[in-house]
């Protein structure tokens, strides 16, 4: 088992660090989800989710993010409520100038998950993200809840030495418990063999449809699993990075998030034309788990 | 491309500066076009990178082959494919109608 260490950036907002509490003890590898203050299930739900297991099957023959000939991507119109409303636009800024869009999900009160290289790229910013807008459940110019602006964030010590792509995991801390009112996706780390047999969810905000202000979601079969990567059939767009991909254990459980979405097809082993998410393995439920410690852990009634 | 080179020197794998301009039919920049990897022959993240008041956007690639594709408003579109060799800079125009 490999041991993560969370790294920050190096100017962590003021107010945030009275913050930090203890977690509660961790008992198993899914944390508890939360639906929020408002109840109301989403008809998108119903119609669009996968829930349990199906038969899987081999991969299509394609090139872009977009596998196979058909772009099966549906916009969420109902991005006001539950499970939509967890997913956040993400406008980042660096103090190179460069300025990216991505996708990020609440996983407590105050604890936003993304991808790595939404917080950190040499890539794009020349190291740390300066400041992060997270606009949760954003619906084109709508903006149904406050935006935030975050200058707190961590990754991992793999993702910022080395960024690999194993290691692609983003945490943004927020000054305010807008997870109270909105609601949190539970995360887990479901086996290899368990997950081969899912179908997988991703909703996000892609830049090709309305410059990553519309929710876009598709669900399809998982199509390989290694031992820190989940392969999938799902259609996706750049501007989708750190989106939730999760499953449904049956008709009518609640969402629990496996895995971080962050690549397109390119770079798939062995010439498998999927996208791909770091997997919410052990380790990196411990190192969520700190994370919402950090920024105040969640409600012991959780 | 200041932070562009920091990025560089702190890299084990060789980048390349690669300056990406969106411009229209006519030939003016493209502001706040959105450009993303639509494929590459190397994983790369699914991140989107916002043009500047210039239409110009300047990131580091490892070597490889690339094609992005740009959305500018009104859902004009358009994109390019090019190498990258990991050691030279590279211009990259895209032209969105």
């Amino acid at each position: 088992m490999i041991k993560l260490t969370s790294v920050s950036n190096p100017k962590p907002a003021a107010g945030l660090e009275s913050a930090e509490a203890s977690a509660r003890p961790v008992e198993n590898d899914i944390s508890s989800g939360a639906q929020g203050t408002d109840s109301d299930d989403s008809r998108s739900l119903k119609y669009l989710c996968a829930a349990g297991r199906a038969e899987p099957r081999g991969p299509r023959a394609a090139f872009e993010s977009v596998i196979g000939p058909t772009d099966d991507r549906v916009r969420v119109l109902d991005t006001d409520l539950y499970p939509w409303r967890m997913i956040c636009a993400l406008r980042m800024h660096a103090d190179n100038g460069v300025s990216t869009i991505g996708t990020g999900w609440l996983v407590g009160p105050r604890t936003i998950i993304t991808a790595g290289h939404c917080v950190y790229s040499t890539y794009y910013f020349g190291g740390w993200a300066s400041t992060i807008e997270v606009s949760p459940g954003r619906n084109g110019s709508e903006l149904p809840f406050e935006t935030k602006i975050s200058t707190s964030f961590s990754s991992v010590d793999r993702w910022v030495q080395s960024e690999d792509p194993d290691f692609d995991i983003g945490c943004i801390h927020l000054a305010e418990p807008i997870g109270d009112t909105l609601g949190w996706f539970a995360a887990g780390s479901i086996t290899p063999d368990e997950l081969a047999g899912y179908q997988v969810n991703v909703s996000g905000y892609p830049s090709d449809r309305g410059n990553g202000t519309e929710q876009y979601h598709h669900r399809n079969q998982v199509l390989h699993v290694t031992d820190r990567r989940v392969f999938y059939d799902v259609d996706t767009f750049g501007g989708q990075s750190g989106a939730p991909v999760w499953i449904h254990e049956e008709v009518g459980a609640p969402p629990i998030v496996i895995g971080i979405h962050a690549y397109g097809v390119g770079g798939s082993p062995g010439g498998l034309q999927a996208n791909s998410a770091p997997r919410i393995i052990p380790e990196v439920m411990t190192q969520i788990r700190e994370w919402v410690a950090r920024d105040g852990g969640w409600p012991s009634a959780q | 491309m200041g932070g562009a080179r920091r990025g560089l020197a702190e890299c084990t794998v060789n980048r390349a500066p690669v300056r990406i301009a969106v411009v229209d039919a006519h030939g003016r920049s493209v502001p706040e076009a959105t450009v993303s990897v639509v494929a590459s022959s190397a994983p790369f993240p699914e991140i989107a990178m916002l043009t500047d008041e210039f239409g110009v956007l300047e990131l580091l690639l490892p070597e490889g082959r690339f094609t992005f594709g740009a959305h500018g408003s009104a859902d004009r579109k358009g994109q390019a494919s090019f190498e990258c060799d990991g050691e030279h800079a590279t211009e990259c125009p895209i032209t969105v109608g």
